[in-house]
């Protein structure tokens, strides 16, 4: 290798040598040496006003989390009382029962037939219990005679007999 | 003892001691520190507003971290390696490696070398922080204090808490790397 590449090549190799860093401008240095000179007092200031926001989220939070807790609270306990009160007429046997038979025991047009060819004075009575237990539950169909319309429609021979029989209660007929 | 006179490592002891003194530590520490800091970062982003926004988060860093400081290395070992990391996540979030703003390039090229003749200041700026992008934490630290800051050994030996031998060793290899690294990439061995 010739001397003059060796020189070269030594040259390249202090690259470094032939690099500096540039001195700023005047004006740049100003500004940051106002920068440098006010940048703890406003970054301590970012720092404190980021506290006080992560602080005031916090609590915002804390907040949605309590009513969001009251709200599920009060669902439960609205939801356990829907409950128990639909469980304990399913889980009364007696009073649904009850309930379900005199339903289908209650034939209009049962009625009305009975009325024509059996005995007054147990019709009218089945009437009168029947007129109760549509009163009772208030959710089936109404009797389309009332007892005074079934009293009307007897004659005289059967009103008779109706009142002279010993298995009428005046009680029951509330008349 | 007074706190001006105070080094970093006792007036982080302090800062962990005793609460009341915490603001007037911390702004001690960004005092003593924070010119360097900031031109560290400055050279890889280029521009003043991300370097300010880094260098904040840098010191929000440190303010919340400060007490968990275990006194393994230099405070400012420790905040390089902070302004270093929280550089690099700025960029890739930014998805910025190489700035868009024109700013005056970092470094001037002095007359005499035919090779670095072809190439722009501002070129020749970027592929030195390439090349200190890839050097051990120690030395690329040794580097920036003494070539950009031009400090002496024995102030940098009091910053870093290391021996001037130790740290002349790590500039020596550094700028042996960096060299190296330099040739390469502009292609100045042909």
């Amino acid at each position: 290798m010739s001397k003059q590449k060796e020189d070269i090549m030594e040259e390249n190799k202090n690259i470094l040598d032939y690099l500096k860093p540039k001195a700023g401008k005047a004006e740049e240095e100003k500004f940051l040496n106002s920068y440098f000179e006010n940048f703890s007092d406003n970054l301590l200031e970012k720092i404190k006003q980021d506290e006080l926001q992560k602080k005031a989220s916090q609590n915002k939070s804390k907040i949605i989390y309590l009513l969001v807790d009251i709200a599920a609270s009060v669902l439960l306990v609205f939801g356990i009382i829907r409950f128990s009160s639909s469980s304990s007429i399913e889980n009364s046997p007696n009073l649904m029962s009850e309930i379900e038979l005199e339903a289908e025991e209650f034939d209009l047009e049962l009625l009305q037939e009975e009325l024509i060819n059996s005995d007054t004075s147990k019709i009218i009575k089945k009437v009168v219990k029947e007129e109760k237990v549509i009163e009772h539950q208030g959710t089936l169909p109404k009797v389309e005679k009332s007892f005074e319309e079934l009293l009307n429609d007897l004659d005289d021979e059967e009103l008779m007999q109706y009142l002279n029989s010993s298995e009428v209660e005046l009680e029951d007929l509330d008349i | 003892m007074e706190i001006e006179k105070m080094s970093d490592l006792e007036l982080i002891r302090l800062f962990q001691q005793d609460a009341t003194k915490s603001e007037f530590v911390f702004s001690k520490l960004i005092k003593l520190h924070n010119q360097s800091i900031y031109w560290q970062i400055r050279r890889i982003c280029k521009n003043h507003e991300q370097t300010n926004d880094i260098l904040q988060n840098v010191w929000i860093k440190v303010w919340n971290h400060l007490k968990e400081f275990k006194f393994e290395s230099s405070f400012y070992t420790w905040l390089f390696r902070i302004a270093k990391n929280e550089t690099i996540n700025f960029l890739k979030k930014e998805k910025k490696f190489k700035s868009i703003d024109v700013e005056e390039p970092y470094l001037e090229i002095i007359a005499g070398h035919e090779g670095l003749q072809n190439f722009s200041a501002d070129e020749i700026s970027e592929k030195l922080q390439e090349a200190l992008a890839i050097l051990p934490e120690k030395q690329a630290l040794v580097f920036q204090l003494k070539f950009f800051e031009d400090l002496k050994y024995s102030e940098i030996a009091e910053k870093l808490g290391m021996s001037e031998g130790g740290l002349k060793a790590n500039y020596h290899h550094a700028v042996t790397k960096i060299q190296d690294f330099l040739l390469k990439q502009l292609n100045l061995f042909n």
